[in-house]
């Protein structure tokens, strides 16, 4: 046993599909819903706290 | 026969939550808190081997629990409703649609195992069944499959639940069932919309694997990737994992 990659790496023959079983209307959309790095700000606060 | 469950709520939206190879249907408790149960009636069913339906055998095939899950279903008096399913509970909850098409309002593929399975090299298939039997290899995939970044207190955690609610011939099981089944050929029927959510840090089927699968097999499919999530969101991430979930129920209500 031999594991010390980061990702498991399965057949990927599988993978590939026959063109008869892809619709060609295929709908592709991707979201993020949260980004490590662009997380949304926080809104400014409007109380003068000084 | 009836597979055991949980059952939360009493809305009109009804969805069946289905689990992984590794878990029973606790997958899922950090959700319960936040599921309105004025609006959603959810039903967390176990597997043959697993938690509530630990006394039941079987063949531990995938079409065995699709079959179990609409049988469920007719317990229930449901015609209708969402299914959700985790890990190896996506390539169920597909099976589902299409044996039972008119069932299924839409489905949420967590992490999801592809239609094609995952078929294992042979040093692969020797690592996961070290995992069945040894929690040190257990541990460690999970540490893989969480993206190498947690305590080891949660790895020893989640090793421990699996041991707690499932055996090892259910195991072997649906190993076999998850790397060997392929349903690729049946998936393109599905009219259902089918949410896919990825995790970023998933060390085994990421939103790369999604791409080249599910987005390719399905035509009626949307992908949402939770980008501090691994294989397990209802652990690691389980209110971005509520939200998108709850955000597709709302866009594919039916009630």
């Amino acid at each position: 046993m031999n594991i010390t990659r980061d990702r498991i790496m399965f057949g990927q023959s599988r993978f590939s599909v026959s063109p008869k079983h892809v619709n060609p209307i295929s709908l592709k959309k991707v979201e993020l819903i949260h980004k490590n790095d662009k997380s949304p700000q926080a809104n400014p606060s409007k109380l003068d706290l000084t | 026969m009836t597979l055991g469950y949980h059952s939360l709520g009493h809305g009109p939206e009804k969805i069946i939550f289905l689990h992984g190879w590794l878990s029973d249907h606790l997958v899922y408790e950090p959700l319960f808190p936040l599921l309105d149960q004025d609006r959603y009636t959810a039903v967390f069913a176990d597997y043959r081997g697993y938690g509530q339906s630990n006394h039941l055998d079987g063949d531990y095939s995938i079409a065995e629990i699709a079959r179990d899950v609409i049988e469920l279903a007719k317990h229930l008096k449901w015609s209708h409703c969402h299914i959700a399913g985790h890990s190896m509970g996506g390539m169920v909850l597909q099976k589902i649609a299409c044996l039972t098409p008119n069932l299924v309002a839409s489905g949420i593929a967590i992490t999801p195992v592809p239609a094609s399975g995952l078929p294992l090299t042979a040093q692969l298939t020797s690592f996961f069944k070290s995992a069945i039997e040894d929690d040190g290899a257990l541990t460690e995939l999970y540490d893989v499959l969480t993206g190498k970044r947690y305590s080891g207190s949660f790895l020893t955690y989640m090793t421990g639940r699996t041991r707690r609610v499932t055996t090892r011939a259910a195991l072997l099981g649906y190993m076999n069932a998850w790397t060997g089944t392929d349903i690729s050929a049946e998936v393109a029927a599905i009219e259902s919309k089918i949410l896919v959510i990825a995790g970023r840090f998933d060390g085994a089927v990421g939103p790369d694997v999604m791409e080249q699968t599910y987005l390719k097999q399905l035509h009626n499919v949307e992908l949402v990737t939770i980008e501090g999530a691994g294989h397990y969101p209802a652990q690691e991430t389980p209110v971005e994992l509520f939200t998108a979930i709850e955000q597709h129920l709302k866009a594919n209500a039916f009630s």
